[in-house]
């Protein structure tokens, strides 16, 4: 069950957008479609809502085939049994909230008085129980959100589609509405698609990560793995922070910096090492030496530029200790701690 | 508007996937389109071409002075009201936007209400104040003992009229430019040591420019188009324009419809040039509506003298257009005859309550009725393709749609007239070719109301009701509708005044039985009753001024709501 696509292409005019896609969105869990700008990501999403008509492969929600090229199969948007929370948030700005979340209800010819109580279960669920007779256009952003995620909540379509949607938040709320809607799929254990560009939304969203690149998924998987274990530079640098050290790179610099256990580097392949993996310890025998920059202080944590032999790296360190520009210092990263990628894809 | 707050979505261009439904709509629309506008245009340049001879017919009439008469007065007359519109609604613009004249902000909204004042009837209301022997100014001269004489029937009278009723056309282009132009533009250009007279010359006239030139160019196309103005003014002295011979065409037997094809040709090529022109002059210039801000710059403070000068200014141009001309047409209209003194409203009413009149209000009624509906309806659909659709050829399609605008009314009539000629159907010489004709000319301003109204409306509004389960009709009915109801109750309003008062086009496809209240009053001048048509003129004035209120009224309503 969950969401099916299989050779899934769309192309507008000569642009391939999406280059055949074959990927099971598990029912139940959170995937996060990620990917910069132009990725496929929106359009995968779009065509699995029928709002794109496919221009290859085949779509399957819930066991039944709703979108395919050959044989011609395609179910109307609105028999799709989904539901979608829009970038724009897309409320209806000439109803109420009682009214804008009633209208899947309506759509499903459920009677009047049942259409009345859930609108106001769903309104509690999602804290806008005493909104319901507001005008769509006096909410906040957040509110307007939460009118968009009652709609989801309130029609039981088995799928929730999810485009951008708290790119117009501000970060607070952003960050409050990601747990939201974090303890909202566990409640009500729906399948949910969510497209972001954003990797620290990602990160903590998803069950499982598809990260998109050039109308492809380059790499899944679960979003630590994804993150401990980048399969190429790509990846690794769009997924979180990473220092790259290059096949050429001075062996023993890297020898410093990592001891003997530095694993082989081949040509076409580079080093991928995290920040918050690289210690700094005082200058001296089996170190890198470096001079600090510049120092970010960030309240929890500190990022530090560090010139060294190998270019400059940028660490990330807890606030134990207070460090400023100018410091000499040594570096140090754990073998297990540098991964080898391919420099492609 | 409501839509646009929350979802203020720039250009707007995902689209639903193309059901199969829309094909056949589209071609249906390609086929009304045609038969409403397109085929019209085609018959008229057929005529005009396959009538005798070929492309060398299209110069025949240049080899008879009298055309080249008409053609020149055409430009000179258009080209001076053109000029004078431009003079004086640039300046009543700047003195309502930019200083602080006694009452501003009412004068302004009340300076427009010419425009709901039919261009025929103002002439008939110039006849009867400023005409050789009739008009009351002379008559007042002459009282007075002076020596002045007014004379509306001439070239000059003509543009005068025109340029005065045009005026605020110009008025409300540049006004609405002089309202979106950031005042820091000016305020920088002292800051960098300009004084106040260089800054006007080298920083405010330069970037007003595109929207006076744009004002100029529209009133110049508006002018040639006139057919009432010029047939009042200029026929005891023979005085003749291009549209007064397309009409003299049709009055011959049998028709010249040749004739009148050639020089609706001529005309039409003078306007598309004005359109061009005005065009090229605009292009990569429009400075304004890039924030689409709307600044309240600070008001020149004016002196005391100013300001009453200022306001004089504006009360004149009241006077003239819209005080005076009601005043006399009140007066003429509830005399016994004209200027006899004995007044009575019994003789206003016995005027109106004729079965002629009722029939004729009645008439106009229905066509207006039924083409502003079938106009808007039609509109809504196009709007659809055009905004929402995939349809290929739609480039084209707007195109076309939009193309009536910058054809004159008689020409458009003509082609009207000529097409449902040559096609075997019942519609020429019954009030649907006029409804066709209302409906192929007007409904480019409810399509441009329109579009940009749904062009606002963020298409993921339709796609999550498509979502959550409502079909596309449906969807349509209780999404779309609703957030567009406002242009579409404009555009009604809108195309419904222009039908009232319609006579350039009605005056070549009315029969008996399908008179409007514009071929009243046509017809009445032609007998030279003036009481009589006063009376109807002033009909006229009052329908159109309540639907000026209403129009205002209900758009101040719908901007201030939500």
């Amino acid at each position: 069950m969950g969401v099916q696509i299989e050779s899934l292409a769309k192309s507008f005019g000569a642009v391939d957008v999406l280059k055949s896609i074959t990927q099971t969105f598990a029912e139940s869990e959170i995937s996060v479609l990620l990917g910069s700008s132009g990725c496929g990501k929106t359009t995968t999403l779009r065509c699995i809502a029928g709002l794109e008509r496919p221009t290859g492969g085949s779509v399957t929600i819930s066991g039944r085939r709703v979108s395919s090229v050959t044989p011609n199969v395609w179910v109307p948007i609105e028999q799709r049994r989904i539901s979608m929370v829009f970038q724009s948030y897309a409320i209806w700005p000439h109803m109420t909230v009682a009214e804008n979340v009633s209208l899947p209800l309506k759509a499903a010819g459920v009677p009047r008085p049942d259409i009345a109580r859930r609108v106001k279960q769903t309104l509690d669920i999602v804290g806008l129980g005493a909104m319901a007779d507001r005008s769509a256009t006096q909410l906040s952003g957040g509110q307007q959100q939460r009118v968009a995620l009652a709609r989801c909540v309130v029609s039981d379509s088995p799928v929730i589609l999810m485009d951008e949607p708290f790119s117009n938040l501000d970060a607070s709320l952003r960050v409050a509405m990601r747990a939201e809607v974090k303890e909202l799929q566990q409640k009500l254990n729906r399948t949910v698609l969510f497209v972001t560009h954003d990797q620290e939304e990602a990160l903590s969203l998803a069950d499982t990560v598809f990260l998109f690149r050039n109308g492809d998924v380059v790499q899944k998987g679960a979003p630590r793995d994804i993150y401990d274990h980048p399969a190429s530079r790509y990846v690794a640098e769009f997924l979180g922070k990473a220092n790259i050290l290059a096949s050429d790179a001075p062996a023993e610099r890297i020898a410093a910096l990592i001891g003997d256990g530095a694993p082989y580097v081949a040509a076409g392949q580079s080093l991928c090492i995290r920040p918050e993996k690289v210690a700094i310890v005082g200058p001296g025998k089996d170190t890198l030496p470096g001079r600090i920059e510049f120092a970010m202080f960030m309240g929890d944590r500190s990022e530090y530029r560090v010139v060294t032999a190998l270019g400059p790296m940028t660490v990330i360190e807890t606030n134990l200790v207070s460090r400023k520009a100018g410091d000499e210092v040594g570096l140090r990263v754990r073998a297990s701690d540098a991964r080898v990628v391919d420099d492609g894809n | 508007m409501m839509a646009t707050e929350i979802h203020a979505a720039g250009s707007v261009t995902r689209r639903l996937p193309r059901p199969s439904g829309t094909v056949l709509l589209g071609t249906l629309g390609v086929i009304i389109v045609c038969g409403l506008i397109g085929l019209p245009l085609v018959a008229m340049l057929g005529k005009a071409v396959a009538g005798n001879g070929g492309w060398s017919a299209l110069v025949r009439p240049m080899g008879d002075f009298i055309y080249w008469q008409a053609l020149g007065n055409t430009i000179v007359i258009s080209g001076g009201a053109a000029a004078l519109a431009t003079l004086l609604g640039t300046v009543l613009a700047w003195l309502f936007v930019r200083t602080d004249i006694f009452g501003g902000r009412v004068m302004e909204q009340i300076c427009q209400v010419p425009i709901f004042i039919p261009a025929f009837v103002g002439a008939v209301a110039w006849v009867l104040l400023a005409a050789p022997r009739i008009g009351i100014l002379n008559r007042i001269m002459v009282w007075l003992g002076l020596d002045i004489r007014f004379d509306i029937y001439t070239p000059t009278g003509m543009l005068w009229v025109m340029g005065i009723y045009l005026a605020p056309y110009v008025m409300m282009i540049v006004a609405a430019a002089l309202r979106s132009m950031d005042p820091s533009l000016e305020e920088a250009a002292q800051i960098s040591g300009l004084n106040k007279s260089q800054t006007a010359l080298k920083v405010t006239a330069p970037l007003l420019a595109p929207a006076i030139a744009s004002g100029a160019g529209i009133s110049f196309a508006i002018a040639l188009g006139l057919f009432g103005t010029p047939m009042v003014l200029g026929w005891s002295r023979q005085v003749y324009v291009l549209t007064s011979r397309i009409w003299m065409a049709s009055q011959t037997v049998p028709q010249s419809y040749d004739l009148m094809a050639t020089l609706s040709i001529y005309l039409l090529v003078l306007s598309s040039l004005a359109v061009f022109v005005q065009n090229r002059l605009l292009k990569g210039r429009q400075y304004f509506t890039v924030t689409g801000k709307g600044f309240r710059p600070r008001p020149l403070e004016l002196t005391r003298w100013g300001r009453w000068l200022g306001g004089g200014f504006a009360q004149l141009y009241l006077l003239l257009t819209v005080v005076g001309p009601i005043a006399v047409l009140t007066v003429a209209a509830i005399s016994s005859y004209t200027w006899s003194g004995q007044m009575s409203a019994q003789n206003l009413w016995a005027r109106l309550a004729t079965g002629d009149v009722v029939q004729a209000i009645r008439n106009s009624l229905v066509l207006s009725v039924s083409a502003s509906t079938l106009g808007v309806g039609l509109a809504i659909l196009f709007s659809w393709i055009l905004v929402r659709s995939r349809v290929p050829g739609r480039g084209a399609l707007e195109y076309l749609l939009l193309l009536p605008i910058s054809v004159p009314g008689i020409t458009f009539g003509v082609g009207v007239l000529l097409f449902w000629i040559a096609v075997p159907l019942p519609v020429y010489g019954t009030s649907l070719i006029i409804v066709f004709a209302f409906v192929g000319r007007f409904m480019a301003y409810a399509v441009r109301s329109i579009t940009a109204s749904l062009g606002q409306i963020h298409p993921e509004l339709e796609e999550s009701a498509r979502i959550f389960g409502y079909r596309p009709l449906r969807t349509f009915l209780a999404i779309t509708a609703p957030l567009i109801l406002p242009s579409i109750i404009t555009s009604w309003l809108l195309m419904f005044s222009f039908c009232m008062t319609e006579l350039s086009m009605v005056i070549l496809l009315y029969t008996s039985n399908t008179r409007t209240i514009s071929i009243l009053v046509f017809e009445l001048w032609g007998t030279g009753d003036f009481s009589h048509l006063a009376a109807i003129s002033l009909l006229q004035v009052v329908i159109g001024l309540v639907f000026m209120a209403i129009f205002k009224l209900y758009s101040s309503r719908t901007s201030l709501g939500h």
